[in-house]
């Protein structure tokens, strides 16, 4: 399963929302539902599955504790994936400002970690540099084919940001591929 | 149409998204999450409409108590739980903590794989938290909250697990709060018991000095270069890591039942560790059968080879901190950095020594290592010792 992709999901969340803050076995099942295609996001997003994990836990908790008052409930997926993007900028920013004080901490080790196998590939190490923003947007496009629209959507950004972050993630990319 | 980095991309991204299974079990206390959550979001809000006058009288107020504007001068808090005697308590940390973990400006408990369950207590991020306990009753989470660069006191916290309230309830260099949170033992230079605290510095001795909090009655003893204190389960005596600029070790100090007369501290039988900076608090630790201590011994360079440092970790009797027995023994193979024994089983922060940065959560059995999760940011790990109603 992709993010946000299976319409047969959405509709069985837009049935279950509203109840599913009172009901643990419905939650439950939301929870099932989604968490595993936003570990994937986070994942691509962090390229550490602890830290992958612990934003997803953190994310689904604020999406569904708000689920009552969410303008479309049934798009729970794009606020988890929103949700995720979002903390997962919070992390990185917080971990360079206590990089800045603490001067022994090596900054390479935010964006590389060695998790899994393909993590060190140039590309995905490319990618793990990019700006949060940008990283997010390439994710959603080239992992979850989503299109442009849905991408502004989903992160909550006009559609000619989401092109000029597509753009311009690229073009890093190309030059991260060719400088290695 | 997609050109050639672009394939290659969305394969590659494809091929990460094949690592996550399809199925994911949601944490055990899913719902009760969601529900604080809520009820914080839902008190946010309430507040919200509130004007910015009384806003900020309200912050005053807060920011004073918080502060212990009265506290300071003298150490007196109640010692347990608000909650009357009559009325039984209930285990307010989250089924299956296992284990508490002060990272960065955040503490959060963990279960016996090694996930966060939550996250329990929350300091400014201008601080960290350089270690965190439980009290057996669950009730409360004693931490010691530093400030970014300063390299002196921390303040000791008390944090009422049901309702967040905290208290700074001392200052000091290190600390730990005994099982049944009556007594606080603290490190530091200055007058500790009247809560002015100083950074230790080299060639001055600072005092160890333990306070009964109901009563503010206290008892001291002169030590030099203690890294960490540790509680016996018990409450009867006092664990002092100390480390000189020539050896580490541990010394225990029996603790008199009425703290009327001076402490007295006897060397351990420890097998010696590498030099850590005060306030390191994983180098010594009580877990359910016994003391542990993480040792390094250091060989020293030799003409043809270069200086080597070899963990092991050693449990010794928790009663008399004699008869030590060899857990385990990390030789040439591993990093060891944390020991951190529970009722589910000893585990210890290490990373294999070809690859220091592969840090990682394991399982000690029958003297290996078990693989349980990798860690990005360990912090500082304490064993949760299992719900114990009484102290």
């Amino acid at each position: 399963m992709k993010l946000a992709r299976p319409v047969g999901r959405l509709v069985d969340v837009q049935t279950v929302a509203p109840l599913a803050v009172r009901n643990e076995v419905l939650l439950d099942r939301l929870y099932r539902s989604h968490a595993p295609a936003a570990l994937r996001f986070a994942l691509m997003l962090t390229g550490e599955r602890e830290l992958s994990e612990d934003l997803v836990q953190e994310a689904f908790v604020r999406v569904a504790a708000k689920l009552d008052s969410l303008r479309q409930p049934e798009a729970f997926a794009a606020y988890l994936t929103r949700a995720v993007a979002n903390l997962a900028k919070s992390h990185f920013r917080h971990q360079q400002v206590v990089a800045r004080h603490e001067r022994t901490v090596d900054l390479t080790t935010l964006v590389v970690h060695p998790v899994d196998v393909v993590a060190s590939e140039t590309l995905l190490v490319a990618l793990r540099q990019l700006p949060m923003r940008q990283r997010a947007a390439i994710v959603l496009r080239y992992y979850n084919d989503a299109s442009h629209e849905d991408i502004a959507r989903t992160l909550d950004i006009p559609l000619g940001t989401v092109k000029s972050l597509l753009s311009r993630g690229l073009a890093k990319l190309r030059e991260g591929v060719r400088d290695a | 149409m997609r050109d050639a980095l672009e394939e290659h991309l969305a394969s590659r991204l494809g091929t990460l998204g094949e690592t996550v299974g399809e199925e994911l079990t949601p944490p055990a206390d899913l719902e009760l999450q969601v529900a604080r959550r809520r009820h914080r979001t839902r008190a946010t809000r309430r507040w919200s409409g509130v004007a910015a006058a009384a806003v900020i009288v309200i912050a005053a107020a807060t920011v004073a108590v918080a502060r212990g504007s009265s506290g300071h001068g003298s150490i007196k808090v109640e010692s347990s739980s608000t909650t009357p005697a009559t009325v039984p308590l209930r285990d307010l940390l989250q089924p299956g903590t296992a284990m508490l973990s002060a990272r960065g400006n955040f503490v959060v408990s963990l279960d016996a794989s090694g996930h966060t369950i939550a996250t329990m207590v929350t300091v400014s991020a201008s601080s960290s938290v350089k270690y965190a306990r439980a009290t057996a009753d669950h009730q409360q989470i004693w931490y010691l909250s530093v400030k970014h660069g300063s390299t002196g006191c921390g303040d000791v916290v008390r944090a009422q697990v049901d309702g967040g309230r905290t208290k700074i309830v001392a200052p000091a260099v290190t600390f730990d709060v005994s099982a049944d949170g009556s007594r606080l033992a603290l490190y530091g230079g200055g007058d500790l018991a009247r809560a002015q605290c100083a950074p230790v510095r080299a060639g001055t001795p600072g005092r160890i000095v333990v306070i009964d909090l109901a009563s503010s009655t206290s008892s001291s003893v002169a030590m030099s270069d203690v890294t960490s204190l540790r509680w016996s389960p018990d409450g009867s005596a006092l664990v002092a890591a100390t480390c000189g600029s020539f050896d580490c070790g541990f010394r225990r100090i029996v603790i008199p039942s009425d703290l009327a007369a001076p402490l007295v501290a006897t060397p351990g039988t420890s097998v010696g560790f590498a030099r850590v900076p005060p306030g390191s608090s994983d180098r010594i630790v009580f877990g359910p059968d016994g003391f542990y201590e993480l040792a390094t011994t250091v060989t020293a360079a030799t003409a043809g080879a270069p200086a080597s440092t070899r963990e092991s970790i050693a449990r010794y009797d928790p009663k008399t901190l004699g008869s030590p027995r060899v857990v385990f023994s990390g030789g040439d193979r591993w990093d060891v950095t944390q020991v951190v024994p529970t009722t589910a089983a000893t585990y210890v922060v290490a990373a294999p020594a070809a690859s220091p940065k592969a840090s990682g959560l394991y399982r000690i059995e029958a003297g290996r290592l078990a693989f349980v999760r990798t860690l990005d940011s360990p912090g500082t790990f304490v064993p949760v010792a299992p719900f114990a109603p009484n102290g």
